[in-house]
């Protein structure tokens, strides 16, 4: 399909998020935006509280209110806005138009229930006016197409392994055929041969129902293996973006390349790992600057008092948020 | 440098409902020099971590053999082996679990020294606890601070001033940085391979992360289902794996490398059940190359190579070439 035939099915724009409760106001997503086309997918990383989740709840209007609050921004799912959407509109949309992947799956399954009549559950809540045996038969087809077999239908969960419910929770996500599937930590909890497996089976989904994919993950490998894009985020902000070449081969923020320098190769002879000194900050009293900076090795005077806007690379999606980026040889502000 | 530890044929089986048993360790046989860091990479529930326990004797081995610096420990009454923990310590991976939430760091970190009646006086134990934070890098002002004050990789780095405090020559870690982000997790390693230098340690490294373990490990052993079925040098494994299950894994390892995509192997199927395993190779069901003889008859692991062990009928043909996925 040619470049300008893709639709576009999401529009993140200057999202902000505030937990606020009454002894603090926790600055969660300050400003994220990013475009998903149908087809494509989109790596987010980040660390642990960089707002990845926060974000992708935000994307489903499942932000938990209070404390959360939707303090700025637009989310436009298929042209449509769904901050603006009624109530009746956005639980039309989830699950019909957006599905989510937890990284525990048992978080999306009932385990008094067979793992058949909870597919059935969802396909005729979806479908009032399909049958029972109609259900079981689309229901059985989507397993045997992430390789879980038919006899396994009238199992309980526990009865399966962890590599084998996240196929389930796959199926269940995908039985809408949603436009947007959006999994958050899908592999985390899976070991490395059933992580192919399942990464597999997800790509090849993708491929096949012509699906948009956000993939949250702390994990560099696994976006380079599923994505087309990257946004890096960092304290609430994406600090760097663009296509996964783009970014890997050339990362130009310093947290980005923090990222890389922390985790051990496998393909080069060990050296000593750089890590990024310091820690995540508490976003109830975010840094002053760019938010970055407490950590960061090139910082200078400029950086602890303003916040750098994004720089946007020309001739490509790369942009990044930095007033010093890195591999700027001339060693000048951008 | 001489063996610092020596496993032989350490079983560890434990009685399930309906009669079952549950084979965590199987026969698993191995050497570990003074100074080195083995490795042990498996999927969850393979075993590692059962097999670091027992060698500890926080669980009795079913049968077989650990010789520490050259005893027998199996045979250890309890209070020699009580004695003996000063020498082998355990590190777990989440900090947030292994610290007394009322304790403050400094208590936590002189616990042991209490309990080994290792000073005579407070003065004394108080001095080797600030050795022990700085040697971690705990700055002094968290001296009276408590466990919920401090994030991952400061709990962690107590844990660690905590199992150095009775200087042990051994540690056996238990995915001691997966629970960290990956920028804290560096700092980690860092410091663990600087004490093992500066302390002269050993370790027994366990962890799911093949990246880490080959960055850290001097000698890498790979475990499938209880067993090992793999052990060599860890540039050697990453060369030239010989066991069909450490070939998948390896190429199954997501990379950050977009230049060179490499080949993946997808396997079939799932992890077996350790409860009463069939015979055989434990990993017959999911490989490719399996014959009659690997679903009947459990291969031995062997040197195939000088330093390199594998557990497979097969490693002849592997070796010249002729098994290709």
């Amino acid at each position: 399909m040619a470049e300008q035939e893709k639709k576009r099915i999401l529009q993140v724009k200057d999202l902000h998020v505030h937990y606020i409760t009454d002894e603090e106001e926790v600055f969660a997503v300050n400003g994220i935006s990013f475009d998903l086309d149908e087809g494509d997918s989109i790596g987010l990383v980040g660390e642990t509280g960089a707002g990845k989740t926060t974000t992708a709840m935000a994307i489903m209007q499942l932000v938990p209110d209070p404390p959360g609050v939707i303090t700025g921004g637009e989310i436009y799912f298929k042209g449509r806005n769904m901050i603006t959407n009624s109530n009746a509109e956005n639980e039309r949309i989830r699950g019909n138009g957006i599905s989510m992947i937890f990284q525990d799956p048992m978080t999306a399954l009932n385990p008094t229930m067979t793992v058949g009549d909870q597919l059935i559950e969802v396909l005729r809540r979806h479908n009032k006016s399909l049958s029972k045996a109609e259900a079981k038969k689309q229901a059985v087809e989507m397993l045997e197409m992430v390789g879980v077999k038919a006899e396994r239908f009238s199992d309980y969960p526990h009865q399966f392994s962890g590599g084998m419910k996240q196929r389930v929770v796959i199926t269940m996500a995908l039985l809408c055929s949603p436009d947007l599937l959006i999994a958050d930590e899908p592999t985390t909890a899976l070991d490395v041969t059933i992580q192919a497996q399942v990464l597999q089976i997800m790509m090849n989904l993708r491929d096949k129902f012509h699906m948009g994919l956000i993939m949250i993950t702390h994990d560099l490998g696994v976006v380079a293996e599923t994505c087309d894009k990257v946004a890096i985020i960092y304290a609430g902000e994406v600090v760097e973006a663009g296509t996964v070449a783009e970014v890997y081969l050339n990362p130009r923020h310093p947290y980005t390349r923090g990222l890389f320098d922390s985790i051990p190769k496998l393909d080069e002879e060990s050296t000593r790992l750089i890590p990024i000194e310091g820690m995540t900050p508490n976003m109830s009293e975010p840094p002053t600057g760019c938010f970055f900076h407490p950590r960061c090795k090139n910082c200078r005077d400029k950086c602890t008092s303003q916040s750098p806007e994004m720089v946007h690379m020309e001739g490509g999606t790369h942009r990044f948020k930095c007033f010093y980026p890195l591999g700027n040889d001339q060693d000048e502000e951008v | 440098m001489g063996a610092m530890l020596e496993v032989i044929g350490l079983k560890k089986y434990f009685n399930v409902a309906n009669g079952g048993q549950l084979h965590a360790v199987d026969d698993v046989s191995f050497t570990i020099e003074k100074g080195e860091t083995l490795g042990v990479v498996g999927e969850s529930g393979c075993g590692k971590s059962t097999l670091g326990r027992t060698i500890l004797r926080l669980h009795e081995p079913t049968s077989g053999k650990v010789i520490f610096d050259g005893m027998d420990i199996v045979s250890f009454s309890k209070e020699e082996m009580r004695q003996m923990r000063r020498q082998m310590q355990i590190i777990f991976q989440d900090p947030y679990a292994s610290l007394n939430p009322r304790f403050t760091i400094s208590q936590i970190i002189e616990e042991p020294l209490k309990l080994h009646n290792m000073y005579k006086t407070a003065a004394e134990r108080r001095g080797r606890v600030e050795e022990l934070m700085e040697l971690t890098g705990l700055s002094h002002r968290m001296y009276n601070m408590y466990p919920h004050e401090f994030d991952g990789g400061r709990r962690q780095r107590v844990v660690i001033a905590r199992a150095l405090s009775l200087s042990p020559k051994f540690i056996i870690c238990d995915e001691p940085v997966s629970a960290l982000d990956v920028s804290v997790q560096a700092q980690i390693i860092n410091l663990m391979m600087d004490l093992q230098e500066k302390l002269g340690l050993t370790y027994v490294f366990i962890s799911h992360d093949m990246s880490v373990i080959k960055h850290i490990s001097t000698n890498i052993g790979v475990m499938y289902l209880g067993q090992m079925i793999e052990k060599a040098g860890k540039t050697e494994i990453f060369k030239d794996p010989l066991h069909p299950y450490t070939v998948a894994l390896l190429s199954a390892i997501p990379s950050t490398n977009i230049r060179e995509k490499r080949e993946r192997i997808i396997l079939k199927g799932e992890i077996g059940s350790p409860v009463n395993p069939r015979p055989g190779c434990r990993f017959a069901p999911r490989c490719p190359f399996a014959t009659e003889r690997c679903r009947a008859e459990n291969p031995v692991f062997e040197e195939v190579k000088p330093g390199h062990f594998v557990a497979c009928h097969r490693t002849d043909e592997m070796i010249s070439g002729r098994l290709r996925y």
